[in-house]
């Protein structure tokens, strides 16, 4: 049997304190939480992609500052190079010259010392005439008193 | 089996001979509507008592359902802004917890628990709230005039017409004024009777089948068939309703 009744009315009552105390204590913290979730989600992407954008920038900033400093580091090396053989040049020039000069000194000291023996030789020859000269007359004399006896 | 569709009514209230008016309550349906209120809302308590940015289990699977539902409001009324959706999500979301709920607990083995969707009443006040919901909101969204002068019929309408096919327009409205409102009606009629015929059908045909056979398991797996799968499916097709009635009411 089906009867219509107060029940109607209580019910209805009933369900609207379920729809009351469930949005008020069960759905809005719910949906301010999802919605807080959500919307920090949002703001975390936003600031990735805020993130990547700069990083790209700091990349492409990094890159021509290395392309620079490389740059400049070669030009550097090239002169500290250019610099080192030049350098290196004139000091096995200087090197040379020196080098050249004591050859030379030596060689004329040597001369010198040749040119003073050769004149203190020529020197000594008529006192070795002499002397010789000297001998061989003694032993022609010696040769003659042995041939007489 | 004469019993079933039976309601234990009270007529005076308790330890009192003051007569309740209106023809009695029917106590078990008012008694089964508070443990389902009382239960639906310990279980939402789960969810909600350690609101985290990182969800537990309680809380994804509250706030997955109440997306769920949110995502069927916004889709069904379109309003531009969330909020707008947002005043509807409650009414429908509590709908679908209340009537799938009170579906399942009938499935609790004592005599003390039936389901209120069982009973007439229940489903009258909740069909008859959702028409009068969709109702209102059509009068906000469109103006009284508008929202009702639809009831008119199309005719009514013709700006362009004249002469005898206005008079004849005009006339129309004797014919699809009362339409409508029968119409408006049989809403609230047709969306009660529906869940209410489901419900107290698979309880009738549940006993009448346990009743007949000798079977152990049939009566278990009508039992499941008719509280669970029916349950539900009358559940959603009772919140759709509804949000249809307001989704075209305010359109």
């Amino acid at each position: 049997m089906v009867t219509i009744n107060l029940t109607m009315l209580v019910e209805l009552i009933l369900f609207l304190i379920f729809l009351w105390g469930t949005q008020r204590f069960i759905l809005t913290p719910v949906l301010n939480s999802m919605d807080e979730r959500n919307d920090s989600i949002e703001r975390d992407i936003e600031k990735a992609k805020d993130d990547d954008i700069q990083s790209e920038e700091l990349e492409l900033k990094y890159r021509h500052e290395i392309a620079v400093i490389r740059r400049n580091a070669d030009e550097e090396l090239r002169a500290v190079k250019q610099k080192a053989m030049r350098e290196h040049s004139d000091f096995l020039q200087q090197e040379r010259i020196n080098a050249e000069t004591a050859v030379e000194e030596v060689r004329v000291k040597a001369m010198a010392m040749m040119e003073a023996e050769r004149e203190a030789v020529l020197a000594e020859v008529p006192e070795l005439a002499r002397l010789m000269e000297a001998q061989l007359t003694a032993s022609a004399r010696i040769s003659n008193n042995g041939g007489s006896h | 089996m004469e019993h079933i569709g039976e309601r234990l009514i009270w007529n005076y209230f308790p330890f009192t001979n003051i007569p309740i008016p209106g023809g009695g309550v029917n106590v078990l349906t008012i008694f089964n509507t508070l443990v389902v209120m009382a239960l639906l809302w310990g279980m939402m308590w789960l969810g909600v008592r350690k609101l985290t940015r990182v969800p537990g289990r309680a809380q994804v699977i509250l706030e997955s359902f109440v997306g769920l539902f949110d995502g069927l409001v916004t889709s069904s009324l379109e309003y531009p802004t969330r909020d707008q959706n947002r005043k509807f999500l409650p009414l429908i979301a509590s709908l679908f917890m209340f009537v799938c709920l009170g579906n399942f607990i009938g499935f609790l083995p004592t005599h003390y628990f039936e389901e209120p969707t069982a009973d007439i009443n229940c489903t009258m006040s909740l069909g008859m709230m959702a028409i009068a919901i969709a109702i209102y909101c059509g009068v906000k969204a469109k103006g009284a005039g508008e929202f009702f002068g639809e009831l008119l019929g199309p005719m009514w309408h013709q700006e362009d017409a004249t002469g005898f096919a206005k008079l004849a327009g005009k006339a129309s409205a004797l014919f699809f004024f009362p339409l409508n409102v029968i119409g408006e009606v049989a809403k609230v009629i047709s969306i009660s009777f529906r869940l209410f015929g489901n419900i107290i059908g698979g309880a009738i045909i549940i006993v009448v089948v346990s009743t007949l056979t000798y079977n152990t398991f049939l009566p278990i797996g009508l039992d499941l068939f008719f509280v669970f799968f029916v349950g539900t499916v009358q559940a959603f097709v009772f919140t759709m309703l509804t949000l249809t009635y307001i989704a075209v009411a305010i359109k």
